[in-house]
């Protein structure tokens, strides 16, 4: 039987993995390393990986000129100009992934891997239209994208498979929280997790594009010029040119560099001919020291450190690093000493686990979550805000979330208590912890979703009906209509949180109804709250506005509804001061006497 | 109830019958043949004017077995006797007891010619009459084509099979009559011979198949031992419904008294036939016996075969699903040898793409760079140093991992 495979699709690198009958991870790799995310158009030729890379020039991801390097990157993009051909991102990628899919297939001499279907990894930054064109992309490729993973997650489970025994693992880290510090060349990504009845449930993301591996070696490059032009008084303008594809030679040599300075105090960067010159002028010999490449990169490596502290403050994850069970840390920078330092700090010794294979433990992953036939969930509730504040669940935390072809629809029935402004306010919200959704608990809006009504309209009388599909790319479509007004609204969101189920246990779908306490930061700059004015329940009467209440009753006698307090504050809030005839204010004449 | 068992079972007193004979015996001495059929057929009436059935005296018959008289009957003398025959003799009572006169005939060329009249007679009167066809029982026999290889049987299941539907009819038609008798006003007369009721046709059925028997019987095409059986037959079906075991004492004994020795013979004969099939009967009874045995054997034979069948069956069920799993354990073989290959060859890349790593990453480019920094007028020997001792750190790590 073949094995479905598992695509790490990364901005620098990717790889594909499989797991094999020995339940072993088998990775196509190019001579032990992942391929470069390189593709290079000479003229109809397409050349894809390390060849590619090793044709680079010029530092940087993105188009650089007939190559591409990092295409995830251009997801976003409608159309790219390479070297004066116009391409969209979907060709680029699929080209790349025909490269990767054709060197894996080469190279699976006793066809083990089933390489037309797949488990992909994605960024959790990565928006709705970019998953949709990677799954195009794939699809080009001739792969079916089986299921998409945020990355974090599948390096996560990739870490506990790793372990003698994962389910044992598992059941040790259950109710604990995890981090997961990625810190490679592109990006920094640190995802916090949380391990619930045996599913790895992310709990809250964080990312940073500017302080990647990348900028570490472009650091190291600007300071060994610098003190190159420094030792022969070189100024801006009598700085010698560089000799052609002399400066892909040197970020080499910087990221060596980093390396050695890991286990060695000392290094030495040495290349002759980088500049267009003779004798000594034209070669680097530089040296460079730990404390050096520590002290220049210091603001940087900060930086990134830092994000664990935004992170888990107070006002997000609210977690104290010392309470996290196990901190695993991946990428290229985490080797570096001063990053290890840092982090041993935060966690502590046995907290921290430096990943030996940070290079492919994200491919891994998703080859054993193709293997074991996982599920992913949702991790949090989908709720909606009603009127008064009160929470509706309309999609509950735990629902399986769908697989190739599928979706799952949810249907419900809305009414308007205030339908004076031809406004009904859909505002989408989940707990921003996991398993933390009662009334005082922190929530991350998703949205709003605003639907035109017939104004005429009784309150709660013009049905609204709300659908909410989650399709196979993970994307959320809220669909809104007014039985009357016939407008339809729709909005998609993608940053749908999720769980990777690793052991099926029953769903606690039976949630209750929760109250939202909608607390306004008074530190903040004064801003419009938006508050919804919808609700499931026709006879709610004590979710419309109390002049409005006052209105319909005076309107209907024979219907009158009862009014609450808060009714009865809210319509005398607006009526004229019965002594003076003012508006309502603080200090009002009555007040006075 | 055929004409001669009539004449039998009607007991009469001795003076009638003496007068009777007596009168008899006078007009047949002085009657002809053709007279006699004549008058026998003649429409009389009686008191009350309705015309008085066709009877023939026991005389007549007797002259007419009796007689010698070489003058030909001509055919047109039973196509004048048809039509009084039709109303006197509907049943063709009469006209089998004159065939069966006939038959004992002694004289070759009256007995066919009397039977040729008869035939044709009952040719005119039978309910197919309206074919136009002068001997029923040729055409009958002509349609068997040789198939048959028992006339009579073949004869009596044809005309039966023609009566059964007339009579069918008949019986349904009468019912009819009855529920619509006040509807239907205005009926149409028919000749006697339409008008038969259902037993009417049913002693025509039986008479035209005591003279078809006996034509046969005359013509040699029918054994006598057949004949009897079918006679028999005939007999069995006018049976009384309450036997009198008195009344055939006394028929028994009265035959004794006339010395009637054919009686005998014929209770002899059944008595002998009663014999046989008994025998028969019991060895048929002891062939079913023995093939009782014979099928009980093949039975448990047969299931012995089945249990056989079974148990190589199951056993073959067993043999497949070994075959199944070893298939299956074979495969797995086969994908756990492909995995071991697949890690084997892997480790193989692996230690290869190290190796290659080493060399064109860790050493070549260290060594190049040292050369470079030694290969100028004044030597970089400190970086070259350097760059060896990188090198050579990179070997002694990688050598660790190979060793391993």
């Amino acid at each position: 039987m073949v094995q479905r495979v598992g695509i790490d699709f990364g901005t620098t690198n990717s790889l594909i993995s499989v797991i094999t009958r020995a339940s072993r991870a088998k990775c196509f790799d190019d001579t032990q390393r992942p391929h470069p995310s390189v593709v290079r158009y000479e003229g109809e030729q397409v050349i894809c990986g390390k060849k590619a890379r090793d044709k680079l020039e010029k530092l940087g991801t993105g188009v650089l000129g007939n190559t591409v390097r990092g295409p995830k990157k251009l997801l976003g993009n409608e159309h790219i100009n390479v070297d004066g051909r116009v391409m969209t991102p979907v060709e680029v990628i699929a080209d790349y992934i025909k490269y990767l899919v054709a060197h894996a297939r080469d190279n699976d001499i006793d066809q083990i891997a089933d390489l037309t279907r797949a488990v992909v990894t994605i960024p959790v930054a990565l928006d709705g239209r970019g998953r949709q064109a990677l799954r195009e992309a794939m699809l080009s490729a001739g792969v079916y994208v089986e299921t998409f993973v945020h990355e974090p997650l599948a390096a996560l489970y990739g870490y506990f498979k790793d372990q003698p025994d994962a389910q044992d693992v598992l059941a040790y880290y259950d109710g604990k929280m995890v981090l997961v510090f990625d810190w490679g060349g592109g990006t920094l990504d640190l995802t916090l997790c949380k391990i619930v009845n045996g599913s790895i449930v992310q709990v809250l993301n964080r990312g940073n594009n500017l302080v990647g591996g990348d900028y570490l070696d472009d650091a190291i490059l600007n300071h060994v010029t610098d003190e190159h032009a420094r030792k022969f008084g070189w100024s801006a303008e009598s700085k010698l040119p560089v000799n052609p594809g002399m400066r892909a030679k040197l970020i080499t040599q910087c990221e060596q560099a980093k390396i050695t300075l890991s286990t060695r105090e000392k290094t030495n960067i040495f290349l002759p001919d980088y500049f267009q010159g003779t004798d000594e002028e034209a070669e680097i010999d530089v040296w460079l020291s730990r404390e050096d490449l520590e002290k220049f990169c210091t603001r940087l490596i900060n930086q990134g450190i830092n994000e664990i502290d935004s992170l888990l403050a107070a006002d997000n994850a609210d977690v104290d690093p010392q309470t996290l069970a196990l901190c695993l840390a991946t990428g290229g920078m985490v080797n570096m000493p001063l990053i290890k330092n840092k982090l041993t700090e935060i966690f502590g010794v046995s907290s921290l686990h430096l990943s030996e294979k940070g290079d492919r433990i994200i491919s891994e992953g998703a080859a054993w979550i193709a293997h074991d036939n996982l599920e992913l969930a949702l991790a949090k509730p989908f709720e909606l805000v009603e009127a008064r504040n009160s929470l509706l669940t309309v999609i509950h935390k735990g629902t399986r979330l769908p697989q190739r072809g599928e979706s799952i629809q949810r249907q419900q029935s809305m009414y308007c208590s205030d339908p004076r402004d031809s406004k009904a306010i859909f505002t989408f919200k989940r707990p921003q912890m996991v398993q933390k959704s009662a009334a005082a608990d922190p929530r991350t809006t998703y949205g709003s979703l605003v639907v035109e009504l017939n104004p005429d309209f009784p309150p709660l009388e013009e049905r609204i009906q709300l659908t909410v599909t989650i399709d196979d790319n993970l994307i959320l479509h809220a669909h809104a209509i007014a039985e009357d007004c016939r407008e339809p609204t729709e909005a998609e969101y993608y940053d749908l949180e999720f769980a990777l189920v690793v052991r099926k246990q029953a769903d606690d779908s039976g949630e209750k109804k929760n109250r939202l306490r909608l607390s306004v930061n008074k530190s903040a700059p004064k801003e419009l709250l938006v508050r919804a004015n919808v609700t499931n329940d026709k006879e709610r009467w004590d979710t419309v506005p109390g002049e409005l209440l006052k209105e319909y009753n005076d309107q209907n006698i024979y219907l009158r509804k009862p009014m609450t307090t808060v009714q009865g504050e809210e319509y005398v809030r607006y009526q004229p001061c019965s002594m003076c005839g003012a508006k309502w204010m603080e200090k009002c004449c009555s007040s006075e006497a | 109830m055929t004409g001669i068992e009539n004449e039998i079972a009607e007991p009469k007193s001795d003076d009638i019958k003496k007068r009777k004979q007596s009168k008899a015996k006078t007009t047949a001495e002085t009657k002809s043949v053709e007279q006699i059929l004549s008058d026998v057929f003649a429409i009389t009436k009686d008191k009350d004017q309705n015309i008085k059935p066709a009877s023939i005296s026991k005389a007549d018959l007797k002259s007419l077995a009796a007689s010698e008289q070489d003058v030909g009957l001509s055919n047109e003398l039973a196509d004048r006797i048809t039509t009084s025959a039709c109303k006197t003799d509907p049943e063709l009572k009469c006209l089998s007891l004159i065939t069966l006169a006939a038959v004992k005939c002694q004289h070759d060329v009256l007995r066919n010619d009397l039977l040729r009249f008869c035939i044709r007679l009952a040719s005119s009167l039978w309910i197919q009459r309206h074919l136009g066809s002068f001997d029923l029982y040729r055409d009958i026999m002509d349609a068997d084509k040789g198939l048959d290889s028992a006339p009579l049987t073949f004869l009596r299941n044809s005309i039966t099979e023609l009566y059964r539907k007339r009579i069918e009819f008949v019986a349904s038609r009468a019912k009819e009559t009855t529920s619509h008798k006040s509807d239907n006003a205005e009926v149409i007369q028919p000749t006697a011979l339409d008008t038969l009721s259902k037993k009417e046709l049913e002693a025509q059925r039986d008479n035209v198949l005591l003279i078809g028997a006996l034509w046969l019987m005359a013509q040699g095409k029918a054994d006598p031992s057949a004949a009897i059986e079918f006679f028999s037959n005939l007999l069995k079906e006018q049976t009384s419904r309450i036997q009198s075991n008195r009344a055939i004492a006394v028929f028994l004994a009265e035959q004794y008294a006339n010395q009637e020795s054919l009686l005998a013979d014929t209770i002899d004969y059944f008595k002998k036939q009663f014999t046989e099939l008994a025998d028969q009967r019991k060895l048929l009874q002891w062939k079913q016996h023995a093939q009782e045995l014979e099928l009980n054997k093949l039975q448990a034979a047969v299931r012995d075969q089945h249990s056989a069948i079974a148990d190589r069956d199951q056993k073959i069920a067993r043999l497949l699903a070994e075959t199944e799993q070893l298939k299956q354990a074979l495969q797995e073989q086969q994908l756990d040898e492909r995995a071991t290959r697949t890690h084997l060859r892997d480790n193989a890349g692996q230690a290869k793409g190290k190796a290659f790593n080493l060399l064109s990453e860790d050493v070549l480019e260290p060594l190049k760079l040292s050369l470079a920094a030694l290969q100028r007028e004044k030597p970089k020997t400190e970086v070259a140093a350097h760059h060896i001792e990188l090198a050579v750190e990179n070997i002694e790590r990688e050598i660790k991992w190979f060793s391993e």
